[in-house]
Order: C-alpha cells, then structure tokens, then sequence
C-alpha cells in the first residue's frame, strides 16, 4: 500500500528557500540530513499550523553540483512526489508492471529505511520510501 | 535503417535539447544534460516512438546512439 508522504523540492540552497516557505507558515520539522550516496543534503518541513498541507523535502546539492543540476537549471522546484510504502519491493514492481520505469532501485537510505525512485510514463518522478519503525 | 537513424535522432533531439543528427555517434552520458532521469526519459521517447519496450536489465546498456539504433533495429526485425 502507498500513502502519499511529501513533495520534493530542488533548491540551490535550503537556507534561503526555508524563508520563502516560512512565509507561508513552513518550519523545519527534522534536522537537515546528508545523504553521500545520492549526493544530497535534506530536510523536511511542515505547515505549523494545518496538517492539510503536504509536508516538504527540501534538497540541496551536496559538492556544488550534482543530482539536482537539472531542475536548478529549469527552475524547477518542486520535482517529485513520494509515497510511503509498506512494501517497497512490490509496489515498485507493481508501478513498473504499469509501465513505470526504474531510475534507481531499492537501497537502503539514510533518513528513510529505503528508497526507490521511478518515472511514470507521464514523466513524472516518484519515490517510494520506506519508513523506519520510528515513522520516519 | 536510415528512416530509423534519423527518427532516433530527432528523439534525441528532443529530449536532450541539442541538435543531434542520424550520423553522430553520441555517449550519452557525455551530454551536459545526461544523468539518470534523462536517460529514462530517452528509453521512454524511444519505446513511444518505435513501439517496443525494453527490459529493465537492458535500459543502462543503452549508453550510445549508436547502441541504441542497434537495439531498437534488433528488436523491430523481431516483431516482424
């Protein structure tokens, strides 16, 4: 089963983009993160003040350039949309079996248990997580 | 094969946003705009284009234009 999760959004730097979304009632919900396998730095924010707003992932380079290159370079922030799944393996072979493509398999994370990212066929970016027993 | 060349690169053309031609040999990865997400959106202009769809194991093999022409030629003389 997939339960939407959070919305990724590319940033060249998640300081400056964390005062734009506090203007619009954002704060940072976890510590920042660094994850050196995707060569990326996160953290994930939230609306303080209603739980109908979607939480955010915001993420920077981590060595200047690097994964988020592309979308800086379009000015695309918000890229991708993730689901927390309780069984990472099989919803990612059921999306594929739907004609979603694997950009990267299943790996273990560094905030998440694991991860998973695919492209639907309609271009868009998904990522699959799995959550630690914690809830993250 | 040569309708097929020049097909495959207007593909290319598309999605990397350069202009690529029938006879260059391009590495992919050598691209300014490669990287993983790309090569993902070429697999699917292609698959869309040529009405073919390739296994998963297949997709990082295909590294060149010139690997891929081979394989969708391949996989269209099959369906034959």
């Amino acid at each position: 089963m997939m339960i939407f999760h959070h919305l990724g959004v590319a940033t060249a730097s998640m300081a400056e983009e964390l005062q734009f979304y506090a203007m619009l009632g954002y704060t940072p919900s976890t510590p920042i993160f660094t994850d050196e396998a995707q060569g990326i730095r996160g953290q994930f924010i939230c609306h303080t003040h209603t739980t109908s707003a979607p939480m955010l992932e915001l993420l920077e380079n981590l060595h200047g350039s690097g994964p988020l290159d592309a979308c800086l370079q379009k000015g695309v922030k918000i890229y991708h949309m993730a689901y927390a799944s309780t069984d990472i393996e099989e919803d990612a072979k059921n999306l594929a079996a739907q004609g979603a493509k694997v950009i990267q398999p299943v790996r273990a994370a560094v905030f998440f248990a694991k991860v998973c990212f695919l492209m639907l066929r309609n271009r868009q970016l998904i990522e699959l997580v799995a959550l630690r027993s914690d809830g993250e | 094969m040569t309708d097929v060349a020049a097909e495959l690169s207007t593909v290319l053309s598309v999605v990397l946003g350069v202009s690529v031609s029938k006879d260059d040999e391009m590495i992919f990865r050598e691209q300014p705009s490669w990287d993983s997400m790309k090569h993902i959106e070429i697999i699917m202009a292609v698959e869309e284009k040529f009405g073919i769809s390739f296994d998963a194991e297949a997709i990082p093999r295909m590294t060149s234009q010139a690997v891929l022409l081979q394989a969708i030629c391949e996989m269209r003389a099959a369906q034959k």
